[in-house]
């Protein structure tokens, strides 16, 4: 590979057996297997003694929880299987199925209200969340869109459908009311937004009109300024605003370094509320201590590196976009919650994902794992490393190799066949990364093509091998390419 | 828009990026599907704001964001987990401690043969905290009827403000676990042990009675309350929300040590008799109070006391106030003619005269300003020394006693115990009065010798008498034996030093002379005893009429004071009776009390019958 590629980031960069073609993908998988490893055991942990004072069984909401990781996983495994094409075809009627959706829960009668926000449906086995469907929609949605003018790409382009449809989901969110899922919604656009390369003054108006979004609120509700500003001095008010916080500092603090052990929690006796979901960090902190929090802030740190990692040597606008912005929101969010239990923000109510109690948003969430470890496993370099490689039956079953780096986006509809689309063969809907021209032909030209190389494509001598490889819409065109049987 | 990563313009155009080959000059409007892939723009123009997709410097920014973000909330995990937990850690803790009382199980009161007087049994306090009740009304309804409380009540103090309300004190341990079952929010219990008084009014007044709050109000128990109440344990416990001790928080508690048992020297039975007995004096119509105790000659303990009216110490809150003392401790009254027995035996013992001397003695006799007469105004009489006892002529004692002269009679009662407290271990003893003699008028050194102008309470009367029965030996009564641990030590209390008052043949004339007292001619035929030698006093003193600090319709105080067998005394009885609108005489109310107690006593304590007759006495010269 070319030295000079290297050279500004050697400090930063992965030592070379941490840096294989599926690297990234064995990060998602692990980061997210131990996540909702430990959430599992701390669900189980700090819900049991809640259940067992409400005369309930107390195994009952850790295996509510296990069912729903259990769903969650089926999930996963769609989405590892779920070609980006599928994907991008159905975002925009997705997109209007989430508006409807939160239209109608806002409507009484129709919503089911809990906590004073009428956010959930009933569906009779469990409650439905739209939000935070409506959060991956967005994401999705977003990608698709900026994806398809990557090349042309303008601040008002990507600000236009963009932000209006924000806005939009957070009007129908404030409806609920549902603050927490807003911010969390504003995560995934900053996730849009930071991927497409906003300039300055973007973030610069973004921060401002964050900033008097919340003035406005406050203005409106005054009880928020309170629930904004109680974190910087809980002891303010500890009965009331600072009651939740205190009681997660005396959590945290009882823990110490090492903690006091698995289930020894004294504040999941009813003295910490949403111990078991919001607060469940400060219950991690308590039980396993400080060392136990470490793990956790790095397994997101690890979600995070790998989301990012994906993004740099995914091959596909789209892909890069989406995993940016699902990052963003998943570390964001776990960041967030994290915080206001530490005491450094706000407590908004977002859960803290993979760890938390919740089905839907358990479900949700490893979905959005199953998407990233698809993504991560259509890296040039890992479809070329899992070609060469056979794998058995089952692993074929559970996790195919992606057909192609860059899936094709044909439209859903076929209403108009007539359309003339052979005499425009520029017009395909696909977002490839600008692939370099084969470098079999000589030296110099490879020289010439390193600076943008370090944009997107992987540095590594493997991924030389993909780029030799024709365009994938070229691929798709040729029937007669090696392909795997499905 | 600034992007210095993308390539200058001079060099080499990034054609994917700022550039894009194509025909059209413009977007397509209207065509979704299609439209967005149409370039825009003529092949060759380039856009110069267009914007780089995932720039790495972007990118580089966004990653720090993240990882500045989790660094910061670790190092937030540093500071409250590390470095200040200590602080928050002890707060922590100290908000889930509780501390409950481990409430000491009370001594037991028990008489000499070791019957229950007083004993606790678990019982507990029920109290709510309002706020965790959902629905008082129910939670009244449900409770009303195992606490036997209103459910007006119950409900208005269920719906109060407060985190505390009592609803129910010394409810037994089954009622309690029949609400536990009943699974109330907000209901809980307290330690509050009830104390029990079986015997009820049976020596209610020596033993006492306890307030809510388990301290010793009178009696015994006011007086051993340090030692019966033993001392309080406590338990300190982590407790989660509604109370729930958590298993793996701090669990120490430190026990209770219950209190000791109080053995006293009296006998339930003989105190149920003279109770019994006393009552019913008390329902003559004119005895207003009857007071009376039973002493052990030889070693001074009280084998029963009491007054009517008494109370019982289980519903001692619901007793007229007045009535929560114990007279025969802390009331006095003029004793009268018993005291004479004293200014004889200080005569006797100074060699001034014997029992059977004879004296002339007129029917009344000069006192200062006053008249003192006998009972009866009678011609001058020869009585022997005995006689002036059993007719009891307050002029003949007064001659004897002008002999003994002040000074040396105020040493005689003093040492008989009149005037100074007894030291028994009642609270509210009472000293009586007995002024020094040099500050006696003529008239009140004439009434002193015959119990004028002299208060003593019962308990001094008896003892007094002890002495004279025990051979001239007088011991103070006591009426605790020992006092026994919790872990079963027992620590006998201290006996009081027995002291000699008179020689033991002036113990032995005195007691002669009192025996003539029951016999033919003496004041008190009543006080016999079959098969029993019985020797005592009779008085009837006039009363102080506290209306008006005089005599005048003060009416009598009767009384009784004895021992037997007079040939071997085992127990002395001094019983007195306040008679405001009666004038009869001590010989006829009181002797009878006194016979009727005394040969319960001597019965149950298994005393011989005397083997011997009542000696003939001479009261009168010439008989």
């Amino acid at each position: 590979m070319d030295p000079t590629d290297g050279r500004g980031r050697r400090a930063l960069a992965l030592p070379r057996w941490l840096d294989g073609p599926m690297t990234s993908s064995h990060l998602v998988i692990g980061a997210a297997g131990m996540l909702l490893a430990i959430g599992l055991v701390m669900v189980f942990s700090a819900s049991a003694i809640e259940a067992a004072l409400a005369n309930q069984p107390a195994w009952r909401p850790g295996v509510e929880q296990l069912v729903f990781a259990a769903i969650g996983v089926v999930a996963l495994l769609v989405a590892v299987r779920l070609p980006t094409a599928v994907i991008r075809r159905f975002v925009r009627p997705a997109m209007l199925a989430v508006l409807v959706l939160l239209l109608l829960v806002a409507i009484p009668g129709i919503g089911t209200e809990l906590n004073g926000s009428r956010a959930w449906f009933d569906l009779g086995f469990t409650n439905f969340q739209p939000s935070e469907v409506a959060k991956l929609v967005l994401a999705l949605w977003g990608a698709h869109v900026l994806a398809l003018r990557a090349s042309y790409l303008t601040v008002q382009s990507l600000l236009v459908p963009l932000v209006p449809v924000f806005l939009l989901l957070c009007a129908l969110l404030m409806l609920e009311p549902d603050f927490g899922a807003s911010v969390t919604l504003g995560l995934v656009l900053c996730g849009l937004l930071l991927a497409a390369g906003a300039p300055w003054r973007v973030w610069a108006g973004i921060l401002g009109a964050g900033v008097a979004a919340a003035a406005a609120l406050v203005v409106v509700a005054p009880y928020r300024m309170e629930r904004l500003t109680s974190f910087l001095d809980p002891e303010a008010d500890p009965t009331n605003a600072g009651f939740q916080a205190i009681r997660g500092f005396y959590a945290l603090a009882t823990g110490g370094f090492w903690g006091v052990g698995l289930g020894n929690s004294a504040m999941k006796w009813n003295l910490l509320p949403e111990a078991e979901s919001d607060y469940i960090f400060a219950i991690i902190g308590e039980e396993l201590g400080f060392l136990g929090c470490l793990v956790v802030v790095a397994l997101y740190g690890v979600l995070a590196a790998a989301g990012f990692r994906i993004a740099k040597r995914s091959a596909d606008r789209f892909v890069q976009l989406a995993s940016v912005a699902i990052t963003v929101w998943l570390v964001g969010q776990a960041a967030m919650n994290m915080g206001y239990v530490v005491g450094l923000g706000p407590v908004t109510g977002v859960t803290l994902p993979l760890i938390s109690a919740g089905g839907t948003s358990l479900v949700l969430t490893l979905f959005i794992v199953g998407l990233l470890i698809r993504f991560a496993r259509s890296e040039p370099a890992a479809i070329e490393h899992l070609r060469q490689r056979e794998s058995g039956r089952l692993g074929r079953l559970l996790l195919p190799v992606p057909p192609a780096a860059v899936d094709p986006v044909r439209p859903r509809s076929r209403r108009r066949p007539a359309e003339p689309r052979t005499p425009r063969p520029a017009a395909g809907a696909r977002t490839v990364v600008r692939v370099p021209p084969a470098r079999t032909s000589g030296q110099p030209r490879e020289r010439a093509a390193a600076p943008r190389e370090r944009r997107s494509v992987p540095e590594r001598p493997r991924a030389g091998e993909s780029r030799r490889q024709p365009p994938a819409r070229a691929r798709a065109a040729a029937p007669d390419a090696p392909r795997r049987p499905r | 828009m600034s992007t210095p990563h993308r390539p200058p313009p001079g060099r080499r155009p990034a054609p994917g990026r700022t550039v894009r080959p194509g025909a059209d000059a413009g977007p397509v409007p209207g065509s979704r599907s299609a439209g967005a892939f149409v370039p825009r723009r003529a092949p060759g123009r380039r856009r110069r704001d267009t914007l780089p997709v995932l720039p790495p410097r972007g990118m580089r920014a966004g990653m720090a964001l993240i990882a500045i973000a989790l660094l910061l909330v670790t190092g937030k995990l540093v500071l409250l987990q590390g470095v200040g937990s200590g602080e928050y850690a002890e707060a922590a803790s100290q908000s889930r401690l509780r501390t409950v009382d481990i409430a000491a199980l009370r001594g037991q009161v028990l008489d000499r043969d070791g019957n229950l007087l007083a004993y606790t049994v678990d019982a507990s306090l029920v109290v709510a905290d309002p706020a965790l009740v959902a629905d008082p009304q129910r939670t009244a309804l449900a409770l009303t009827t195992l606490l036997d409380v209103p459910v007006s009540e119950l409900t208005e103090l269920l719906s109060r403000d407060g985190r505390y309300v009592e609803l129910a004190h010394q409810v037994s341990p089954e009622t309690v676990s029949a609400i536990e079952d009943l699974e109330l929010d907000g209901v809980l219990f307290e330690d509050e042990p009830m104390r029990l008084y079986p015997a009820g009014f049976v020596g209610g007044q020596v033993v006492g009675f306890v307030g809510r709050d388990g301290a010793g109000l009178a009696g015994i128990e006011q007086r051993f309350d340090e030692q019966l109440s033993g001392t309080n344990g406590e338990r300190r416990v982590e407790v989660g929300s509604g109370g729930n001790p958590i298993p793996s928080g701090i669990d120490e508690s430190t026990p209770a040590v219950d209190g000791s048992s109080v053995q006293l020297t009296l006998d339930q039975d003989v105190q149920y008799v003279m109770e019994q007995r006393l009552g019913e004096a008390c329902r003559d119509g004119a005895t207003t109070r009857a007071s009376a105790v039973v002493l052990d000659v030889q070693t001074g303990e009280v084998v029963a006391m009491g007054s009517c009216p008494g109370y019982d110490p289980g519903a001692a809150r619901s007793t007229d106030p007045e009535l929560l003392g114990n007279p025969v401790v802390s009331q006095v009254f003029e004793p009268g003619s018993v005291m004479k027995a004293v200014t004889l035996a200080g005569a006797i013992e100074e060699g001034l005269t014997t029992p059977d001397e004879f004296l002339t003695v007129p029917g009344h006799i000069q006192a200062g300003d006053a008249v003192v007469t006998d009972a009866h105004d009678h011609a001058p009489v020869d009585w022997s020394v005995t006689g002036i006892l059993a007719k009891s002529s307050n002029v003949g004692t007064i001659m004897l006693a002008r002999e003994l002269g002040d000074e040396r009679l105020e040493e005689y009662l003093r040492a008989f115990g009149i005037g100074s407290t007894t030291g028994i271990e009642l609270p509210g003893e009472s000293a009586g009065i007995l002024q020094p003699a040099a500050d006696w008028t003529a008239s009140r050194a004439a009434n002193v010798p015959i119990g004028q102008g002299v208060s003593v309470t019962s308990l001094q009367m008896a003892s007094a008498y002890q002495a004279i029965a025990n051979g001239g030996v007088r011991i103070e009564p006591r009426l605790v034996s020992s006092v026994t641990a919790a872990d079963g030590t027992v620590t006998p209390v201290e006996r009081p030093q027995p002291t000699r008052v008179i020689s033991e043949d002036t113990a032995d004339d005195v007691a002669y002379m009192l025996e003539a007292v029951v016999g033919p001619g003496g004041t008190a035929p009543l006080g016999q005893i079959d098969g029993f030698r019985v020797a005592g006093k009779t008085g009837t003193a006039q009363r102080a009429n506290p209306e008006c600090s005089c005599y005048a319709g003060g009416g009598y105080v009767t009384t009784f004071v004895g021992f037997a067998p007079a040939d071997d005394p085992q127990y002395v009885v001094a019983v007195d009776l306040e008679r405001p609108t009666s004038s009869a005489e001590g010989g006829q109310v009181a002797a009878p009390v006194f016979a009727d107690v005394m040969r319960y006593a001597l019965t149950a304590g298994g005393v011989v019958p005397s083997g011997t007759a009542r000696p003939e006495f001479v009261l009168t010269a010439g008989d």
